[in-house]
């Protein structure tokens, strides 16, 4: 295998190679340089001549070996590979081009163990370890001298053995360290066991020096590298100063000890300590030391992150050249495992990443290579995310509905009645049929219960907030926080709730949105958004009680009177003959406008004009009405030329390209007649290309029209369009809606549309009846003064935690909408029979699956089990103005219901099973 | 609650008078509409006879002949099948670990508590044979032993004594994994030099070993007074044969009968990394063919190593373990069971030391999941009891009679446990379970309505 690179910064002597190739067989490199013969029949990998290829990063730290030190102060038998999982994938430490890291055994002990070193990648232990039992691992900073006493009880403790103390033991104190590390190489020399250290101790550390190991001890502090290097240079041991802060003050000693050091990048992102003497994160250390002249590796306590860690390490002036050495090849050299990786060199392992630019100014990682193969590249996670997402996708909406025949002892359409015995279709989704018969398609499923009934719809609930309780305003729209069914919504849904009004937690004096929408359900979700609008009555002074309230319908009303004026006007208005060639088809296509959002067919542009050859002065703006040659369609289009130049803006509805209008800039071309103008649409970019052609119409005279191609994606048709209209309403163009021009300017014109404002568009809903406004409101008097403040804009509240209502049920009962209620009784009942309709909530999360029991309480309390039933369902549903889709078991609505073992709403009946969208609920 | 308080001694005498009640009849006819043997056919409408606590006899019953002095329990209505094996259960005692990280001379016979609800729970949900280890808390736990889930003493519930040794891989409260490692490495060390120092002690006639275990009353007669050679796999001690065996030190000797080969190790696995180590453990010491591994579902990415090494394995935690990828973050189900049973691996379920999760219901749950219903039932049945090596498990002539009798079938939620016969004694009869029948029916026990006269003797008897 061959890998070209246009740079090949080999490390070895710090030697660059321009348009280098560098030969790998069998996992290790062959040859790197410039002008190398590829072998015939080896692959080659040509990065291209930007790519930089670098040696695999050599991390000398890790982290992931856990919090626990070892008991005794001194314990080099730890090894630290009996701490490290091979079996965890480490794509985070590939994606940093790390490709070989350092295990710690330990951390905060004198010498807490044996280091070694690792492949982040590859199948198997065997391959994966580059060196055990490479390093002596240390500390005498302040992290080792908190050693607590070491205690072995004896066993059995007797009258003659007692049960023993804990001996302290060494270092509290840096000198106390650095005797404890003098004792420790004497010990070491002689190699025999001395109890004060524990078993052992002694010959493993005669092992280890004979193995002439580096004594990796890590010190922060100055006056702890001062001390570490006066120990290196007596000890008679190759040391090796991990961490170093501190360094810098000791720079010069450093070098001329000939200690090396393994610099650790200090974590950032963390506080640093407010105290005087608190260390903050000093970046110009390597770049000091390498100054003086002393050996430099750099680690990161944060491995993922070495190669960013090692740029920000080049600040105070490292060359580049000596940032990389010191994250490949003197970590290496320094943890004794050179001759397998560090540097491009033939015999070497094939351990490379390859980035966008040099590792240190700026490189990003390409791709990372670990013994001869590609081990990670970007687009390895994007790969698998998107692999990953189109198969849950499949999942869900891949499945077409299942054909299922119900057939129930006992149907409980919701409203009351009672199919016994019945059955029910659910096709595409919906409920196809219900009757003691219905049609058995082929293919389709017959399944038996005893028991039928509608799904339940939980009135307030909170299921899918996940905690929150953030209120949001109006104009939120609450889709954008719905997520597929999960296991949490599956079950609830098996408990019978199928609906859910999610409400948020508390309310707003502006009015907060709910949503309905089905918890469990994969596709076809929400149900209504916004389901309702939620006020609370009561202020924090009760004198302000009711203001927000009646303030927001007084701005509501101000806003509907607008809009109602604005469609009288619009009723008065006939289109004046102020252009006389106006088609048959553009007059339809305004009527179309008149009513606002009906679908118009094609585009086509025409300009009329009635003499052939004179060319109006402004030949293109206005309303356009376009015939798509080769098909019956039909679509609109306005333009505008934008002042002083020539350009041209507009839009296009074209419901054959297009669901939303397409909003248009382009160019105009008065000597050539040529326009060309594209935009936005909803499923795509779409093209106008047209000019400006003189054709005689079916009145045999000449007329300009505007003849061209309309392209969206790979489909293109062509048009001719006829001028309509020569005004161009600004206005509207923002807002997506066909717009008119106003009275006062375009005197013919049409009456202008108001401001559309989302926020208050829910309150006019509410103001025609269309829409429900729940307040909270809960003392007797002031749901008296609440209805009526209601009543007073023909609105009926909706009422929530309404505990006074049944003093004033009687004043009040006629001006209701509902109430919401969690438990119910005979007085509940009494309401019910004055007609007004009641729905349960929960007010919960994933409690709404209580919501059936909370019913069926309310039937021992007293309450109707039908009109329980009803308050579940059906009534639940007209109160919250969604009985078009849910609540009951009726011909057309959606397929959401539930077979039961008995009778509804009795303790003992279980829900066996359920149905959302005409899919069955399974829990994984 | 006022009721309650004096009920309750009332109530542990009345179950104790229940479940220490039944006598072991010579003969037992035991009758059912279905028995599933796990041995072969099914046999429909069948007979089973017990004499002296061994299946005499099993088949259709118009082949077998029901002796004129036989017991004869169960009916048309009852599904027999071998009483469950619980391959590895913590529960029964009052804590499951000292503090203490090598404590191989602990035996978990001291701890066992027969009256524990535990062991009653175990007859309700037909558990005729249980074994009894350490928790994982630990680096080398104490000793086990297997029993039936029934008696007065341990003595009485004793199966087999200091059967299996604890040892986790999983670190102890306060190690990490390298540490616990080099903790479990250390604790076979420490064996070896303390032989060593022992032979060398002898050789200088120093005689160390006698006079200290005549010093801590040991007696060195008989077997004990004579040495032995060293017979481990995987290393020796030579000259061990000087030393009296009953010299060895109690606080070593267990370990020295596992490095021996004469101990089974139930080894605590919780994650795969775990796996390799105790893997590598046994096999330094010898004792690979004498370990199971105690695995969570975690430990599913090792099961190719644990196929290599040809241990079996007690499925001790969740079933399933949630895998995610590390590359494209999805999280896909990891059936254990279901691994283990493609690969070829023995392997049993337990209960998850939980009465109210009983085996069966772990089983059911596998099938659930996919499993085969035949590995599902010997996971429960068979092949823990060829794990823990005791004569129980299928139906067949010979075999203990341990049998249970349900309503239905035995992986069906809605059965129950009717009947248990443990080697040919009626010890479980629901009919007569008070405390069940008070959870399920409400059913007050015989004179606990009223006042309570301090009868509680009498009871018992």
């Amino acid at each position: 295998m061959a890998i070209r690179a246009g740079t090949i910064l080999t490390v070895e002597n710090g030697r660059v190679i321009e348009n280098g190739v560098v030969l790998v067989r069998d996992g290790r490199i062959q040859a790197v340089g410039a002008d190398l013969e590829v072998p015939l029949g080896a692959e080659v990998v040509d990065y291209g001549p930007d790519a930089v290829l670098a040696p695999g990063l050599v991390s000398a730290y890790s982290d992931d070996q856990g919090s626990r030190s070892t008991d005794r102060a001194a314990n080099p038998m730890l090894d630290a590979l009996d701490g490290y999982d091979f079996y965890a994938k480490n794509y985070a430490l590939l994606r940093g081009g790390v490709t070989s890291t350092y295990v710690v055994p330990s951390n905060g002990r004198l010498l807490s163990g044996l280091g070694a070193m690792v492949k982040t990648f590859g199948d198997t232990r065997e391959q994966r370890i580059i060196g055990s039992g490479i390093a002596l691992h240390g500390a005498i900073d302040k992290s080792a001298r908190t050693t607590p006493g070491y205690w072995m009880p004896p066993i059995p403790a007797t009258v003659d053995v007692g049960i023993g103390y804990a001996v302290e033991q060494l270092p509290k104190t840096t000198m106390g360290a650095i005797l404890g590390l003098r004792e420790l190489v004497a010990l070491g020399r002689t190699g025999a066991e001395a109890p004060e250290w524990g078993l052992g101790v002694g010959p493993a550390l005669a092992r280890a020096m004979e193995a002439k190991l580096p004594w990796r001890i890590s010190a922060v502090e100055e006056h702890e590298v001062r001390a570490l290097v006066d120990f290196a240079k007596s000890a008679g041991v190759v040391v090796v100063i991990d961490k170093a802060h501190g360094a810098k003050p000791v720079a010069k000693a450093i070098a001329a000890a000939g200690v090396p050091v393994i610099y650790q990048v200090p974590a950032w992102g963390s506080d640093h300590g407010k105290d005087e003497d608190a260390r903050w994160p000093d970046y110009s250390v390597p770049a000091a030391l390498i100054g003086a002249g002393a050996r430099v590796a750099i680690s990161s306590s944060t491995p993922t992150r070495l190669l960013f860690d090692a740029q920000l390490a080049s600040r105070g002036g490292l060359s580049p050249e000596a940032g990389l050495r010191a994250i490949t090849l003197t970590p290496a050299e320094l943890l004794g495992v050179s001759d397998r990786v560090g540097s491009i060199k033939a015999g070497k392992d094939a351990d490379f990443v390859v980035l966008s630019a040099h590792p240190l100014q700026g490189g990003t990682v390409l791709a990372t290579w670990l013994d001869g193969a590609l081990a990670w590249a970007p687009d390895y996670e994007a790969d698998a995310r998107r692999a990953a997402a189109e198969k849950k996708n499949e999942r869900i909406s891949q499945v077409p509905y299942p054909t299922i025949v119900v057939t129930a002892d006992e149907i409980h359409v919701g409203d009351g009645t009672i199919i016994a015995p019945g059955e029910v279709l659910l096709r595409d989704g919906k409920i196809g049929a219900v009757g003691r018969r219905v049609p058995r398609p082929a293919g389709s499923e017959v399944v038996h219960t005893s028991c039928l009934m509608p799904g339940i719809i939980d009135a307030r609930g909170h299921l899918g907030l996940d905690g929150s309780s953030k209120v949001p305003s109006l104009d939120f729209d609450l889709k954008q926080i719905m997520a597929p069914g999960d296991l949490v919504d599956q079950r609830v849904a098996l408990g019978g709730v199928t609906t859910v009004v999610m409400a948020p937690r508390g309310d707003s004096s502006r009015g907060a949105p709910s949503i309905a929408y089905k918890p469990a359900a994969q596709e076809r979700q929400v149900v209504r958004s916004p389901a309702t609008v939620q006020m609370q009555w009561a202020d924090d002074n009760r004198l302000n009680s009711g203001k927000a309230v009646r303030s927001l319908l007084e701005k509501g009303k101000s806003y509907k009177e607008k809009w109602d004026e604005y469609h009288a006007k619009l009723a008065k208005w006939e289109p004046s003959d102020e252009e006389d060639a106006i088609t048959e088809a553009a007059a339809e296509s305004e009527e179309e406008e008149a009513a606002e959002d009906e679908p118009k067919d094609d585009k086509k542009k025409k300009k009329k004009k009635k003499g052939d050859p004179e060319l109006d002065p402004d030949p293109v703006t206005g309303r356009w009405i376009a015939d798509a040659k080769n098909g019956d369609a039909k679509f609109r289009l306005k333009l505008v030329p934008a002042e002083g130049s020539g350009d041209v803006e507009g839009n296009l509805r074209a419901p054959s390209v297009s669901d939303e209008l397409v909003e248009l800039t382009g160019s105009w071309n008065r000597d050539e007649k040529k326009l060309l103008a594209s935009g936005l649409g909803s499923k795509g970019w779409v093209q106008v290309d047209a000019t400006l052609q003189a054709i005689e119409n079916e009145a045999k005279e000449k007329v300009w029209k505007l003849v061209g191609t309309l392209t969206a994606g790979s489909t293109s048709s062509e048009f001719t369009a006829d001028r309509t209209s020569k005004d161009y309403p600004v206005a509207g163009r923002s807002q997506g809606r066909p717009v008119k021009p106003e009275v006062a300017k375009e005197p013919k014109g049409k009456p202008r549309e108001p401001r559309l404002d989302p926020g208050m568009e829910p309150v006019k809903d509410i103001l025609e009846g269309r829409r429900v406004l729940v307040v909270t409101v809960s003392r007797g008097d002031e749901i008296v003064d609440c209805v009526t403040a209601c009543s007073e804009f023909g609105v009926k509240p909706v009422l929530y935690a309404s505990s006074g209502l049944y003093s004033v049920a009687s004043r009040v009962a006629s001006k209701l909408g509902g109430v919401l209620v969690n438990s119910a009784d005979a007085r509940t009942e009494d309401l019910q029979a004055r007609g007004v309709p009641l729905a349960f909530y929960s007010g919960m999360e994933e409690g709404t699956i209580d919501l059936a029991l909370m019913a069926a309480y309310s039937v021992q309390r007293g309450m109707s089990p039908d009109g329980a039933l009803r308050a579940l369902t059906s009534d639940s549903a007209k109160l919250l103005k969604i009985e078009a889709r849910v609540g009951r078991i009726a011909q057309g609505l959606d397929a959401d219901v539930l077979a039961l073992d008995g009778p509804p709403l009795a303790p003992g009946t279980s829900i066996t099973r359920a149905w959302v969208n005409g899919r069955e609920i399974v829990t994984e | 609650m006022k009721l309650l308080r004096p009920m309750k001694p009332l109530l542990a005498g009345a179950a104790l008078a229940l479940f220490a009640g039944a006598v072991a009849a010579d003969k037992l006819v035991i009758q059912a509409g279905k028995i599933l043997t796990l041995a072969g056919e099914e046999i429909e409408n069948g007979v089973i006879l017990i004499e002296n606590g061994r299946i005499a006899a099993i088949g259709a019953a118009n082949s077998i002949e029901t002796p004129w002095d036989a017991t004869v329990i169960g009916g048309p209505e009852h599904v027999a099948m071998p009483g469950f094996v619980e391959a590895h259960s913590n529960s029964g005692m009052d804590r499951t670990n000292e503090n203490i990280d090598v404590a191989p001379f602990l035996d978990i016979r001291d701890s066992v508590d027969p009256v524990a609800y535990y062991f009653e729970d175990c007859l309700r949900w037909g558990i005729t044979t249980v074994n009894l280890q350490q928790g994982w808390n630990c680096v080398v736990g104490g000793q086990g032993m297997i029993v039936r889930p029934h008696g007065m003493t341990v003595e009485a519930m004793m199966m087999r004594p200091t059967y299996g040794l604890k040892l986790s891989a999983r670190p102890k409260s306060g190690k990490s994994r390298a540490t616990q490692a080099q903790a479990l490495r250390t604790a076979f060390g420490d064996l070896r030099r303390y032989l060593e120092d022992l032979v060398q002690s002898e050789k200088d006639e120093r005689g160390f070993a006698k006079r200290e275990a005549l010093f801590q009353g040991r007696d060195l007669e008989g077997e004990k007074s004579e040495g032995k050679a060293m017979t481990g796999k995987a290393w020796t001690v030579a000259g061990l044969e000087l030393i009296p065996r009953g010299a060895i030190d109690e606080k070593q000797a267990p370990l020295l009968d596992v490095v021996e080969g004469n101990q089974t190790i139930y080894f605590e696995c919780d994650r795969a990394m775990d796996v390799d180590t105790a893997l590598s453990i046994a096999r330094d010491n010898g004792f690979l063919e004498k370990t199971v591994l105690v695995v969570d579902a975690d430990c599913w990415e090792a099961f190719d190593a644990i196929a290599a090494a040809g241990v079996p394995v007690v499925l001790d935690g969740e079933l399933v373990h949630m895998h995610r990828d590390p590359l494209s973050g999805e999280e896909t189900e990891k059936f254990a069971a279901g691994i283990l049973a493609e690969k070829g691996i023995p392997f049993a379920l337990t209960s998850r030391n939980s009465s109210t999760q009983s085996l069966w219901f772990q089983a059911a749950k596998a099938v659930g999941f996919g499993l085969d219903r035949e590995d599902a039932l010997a996971a429960v049945t068979s092949s823990p009891a060829a794990i823990l090596g005791v004569d129980v498990g299928t139906l067949e002539t010979g075999k203990l009679g341990n049998i249970v009798l349900m309503t239905g079938d035995p992986l069906k939620v809605t059965s129950l446990v009717d009947h248990v016969v443990i080697e040919g004694a009626h010890v479980y009869d629901r009919s007569k379970d008070v405390r069940n029948k008070q959870l399920l029916d409400g059913t007050q026990p015989s004179g606990t309505q009223a006042e309570p006269t301090p009868t509680v003797a009498k009871d018992e008897e």
